[in-house]
């Protein structure tokens, strides 16, 4: 039985202990206190019971932050980096004994500038902040449909390689 | 999609808020399709799981799998066939 409930990680309503296993999965580098967090997710969790944390790496996507920055962005958002492959383990260590990372790769092959457009548009609230003063949205998303378009026309695909891990902290 | 579509029209990105379309995510060419980043928790000694910050639960089906005990056999058919 799989019950959703909906709160702060940062202020969990379970009893110390209460749970076998835990996972984080993509979601730390959102929370507004990381440390209290990663508190909150021991204290819930069975004294020899398992926390997994997923996250990416600050060099995740490469290729497609490249093409970002060509379009008007001056640097990129903070955002992922707040709890990464490289900076979670300290996070973590604050509150696990024993915390080891596994690296994943993957990639994405995008055949349309479609979706590289879509996924702009779904990060506007991370992105806008960082366009060049004289860049609007709308050039922004304009350059990058344009971009897009054209590593398409030259290359069949947008491959970009995704690289992330996993946090195994007991 | 292909250029002087929607997508490359500034004039529709001024009134495009809602994105429903596809998105790179699922263009991923995943080496692990089997969530094998499960597996060094000890799911046979495990019961209550917490998906802190789940989303709409991409996690859910996998876990359930690993929760789920093997079928039932029942002890007293093979007892009293002994
Ligand atoms: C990138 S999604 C990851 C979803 C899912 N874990 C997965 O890997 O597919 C990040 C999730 O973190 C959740 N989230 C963000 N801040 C949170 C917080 N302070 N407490 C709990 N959940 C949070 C969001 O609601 C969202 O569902």
């Amino acid at each position: 039985m799989a019950v959703p409930v909906c709160v702060d990680v940062a202020a969990l309503p379970f009893a110390e202990g209460a749970f076998d296993a835990v996972m984080a999965m993509h979601m730390l580098y959102h929370v507004e206190d990381i440390p209290a967090g990663v508190r909150e997710l021991r204290r819930v969790l069975r004294d020899d019971g398992t926390l997994l944390v997923s996250t990416n790496s600050v060099t995740s996507e490469r290729e497609f932050m490249d093409l970002l920055m060509a379009c008007g962005l001056k640097e990129l958002p903070v955002q992922d980096a707040r709890f990464s492959s490289e900076n979670g383990g300290e996070l973590l260590a604050e509150a696990f004994t024993d915390v080891r990372f596994f690296e994943e790769r993957s990639k994405f092959v995008v055949p349309d500038p479609g979706p590289v457009v879509n996924t702009v548009q779904s990060m506007r609230y991370s992105l806008e902040a960082h366009l060049a003063s004289s860049v609007t949205w709308e050039d922004f998303l304009f350059r990058v449909a344009d971009a897009a378009q054209d590593v398409v026309d030259r290359h069949g695909a947008l491959v970009t390689q995704s690289l992330s891990g996993v946090f195994v902290c007991r | 999609m292909t250029r002087g579509d929607d997508f490359a029209n500034r004039e529709f990105h001024k009134t495009w808020e809602t994105v429903t379309g596809p998105v790179m995510c699922d263009f991923r060419v995943d080496d692990d399709p089997g969530f094998s980043r499960l597996d060094p928790v000890d799911w046979s000694n495990t019961r209550a799981v917490l998906d802190a910050g789940c989303g709409p639960g991409a996690y859910v089906a996998h876990v359930r799998e690993r929760l789920d005990p093997p079928p039932f056999t029942s002890r007293r058919t093979s007892a009293s066939s002994a």
